[in-house]
């Protein structure tokens, strides 16, 4: 799944540990976000939504076109 | 979905993972030489020779665990530093305590001493137990996974390959397995499964 979030999170100047500790993950669960290779669970999808005051819709893109 | 981990922004001072394993093996392997040429031989000179290879290189691999725990930016990251560290301190203690029971278990007579003997290793794999427990409702649902994917794994591996042994065993002359190393060989087997899959810090 596409999503914006190392787009976000180079807006507000973090680096992956600032965001890592602003969601109460490790830093390998920021990076294996923003690389597509893990896809959160929603509670996890809506606190990043929360943390960038954005909807889920506008971080990730699940790349689905009807 | 592909889990390894790669392109990571470097974190300062983070202790290579792959020279922290090696020290693991070593500590691993030159302990079980020395356990087992403890309880086999009755020179004690290649014991205490592969117990000290054992102490350096356990110490090593501690300090660099240390060191990747002052590294770590958060919470999180720690408490998985904390769980590697237990884990490998509980199978120590469970590996020392059977090597104890193992020698001293025939020369004790009071029933006391005995259970304490057998209670012994028995207490650090209820350990091993807790601290899963304490992973699998860890904040930090990636690491999690990676961690509940290693344990599937290495037990699904030890699993077949205890069962073909027993099968080899049952057909052939080959000796019965011990099933007390099951737990040890599982820990060995969860290692290599977390390096594997990426999501480890040991």
């Amino acid at each position: 799944m596409k999503n914006r979030l190392q787009e976000l999170r180079r807006e507000l100047g973090w680096s992956q540990q600032a965001l890592a500790d602003r969601l109460d993950v490790s830093r390998q669960t920021v990076n294996a976000l923003e690389t597509g290779k893990y896809d959160p669970s929603l509670p996890l999808a809506f606190k990043i939504g929360r943390l960038f005051k954005l909807t889920i819709e506008q971080i990730f893109d699940d790349e689905y076109h009807a | 979905m592909n889990h390894r981990l790669n392109n990571t922004e470097p974190a300062e001072d983070y202790p290579s993972s792959g020279i922290q394993f090696l020290l693991l093996l070593s500590w691993v392997i030159s302990f079980v030489l020395a356990a087992q040429l403890f309880v086999r031989s009755e020179a004690l000179l290649w014991p205490i020779i592969a117990a000290i290879i054992c102490a350096v290189c356990l110490a090593a691999w501690l300090w660099r665990m240390r060191r990747a725990g002052r590294a770590s930016g958060n919470a999180t990251e720690r408490a998985f530093g904390r769980f590697t560290l237990f884990h490998t301190l509980l199978i120590l203690a469970y590996a020392l305590g059977l090597v104890l029971a193992m020698s001293w278990l025939d020369g004790a007579t009071q029933p006391v001493v005995r259970i304490g003997l057998i209670a012994l290793p028995s207490l650090a794999l209820a350990g091993w137990a807790w601290v899963f427990g304490a992973m699998i409702y860890s904040s930090d649902e990636m690491m999690r996974e990676l961690r509940t994917r290693a344990v599937a794994l290495s037990a699904g591996a030890v699993l077949v390959l205890a069962t073909l042994w027993g099968l080899f065993a049952s057909l052939t002359s080959l000796p019965a397995f011990p099933g007390f190393l099951l737990m040890p060989g599982f820990a060995l087997v969860y290692v290599v499964a977390l390096q594997i899959l990426g999501g480890d810090d040991a």
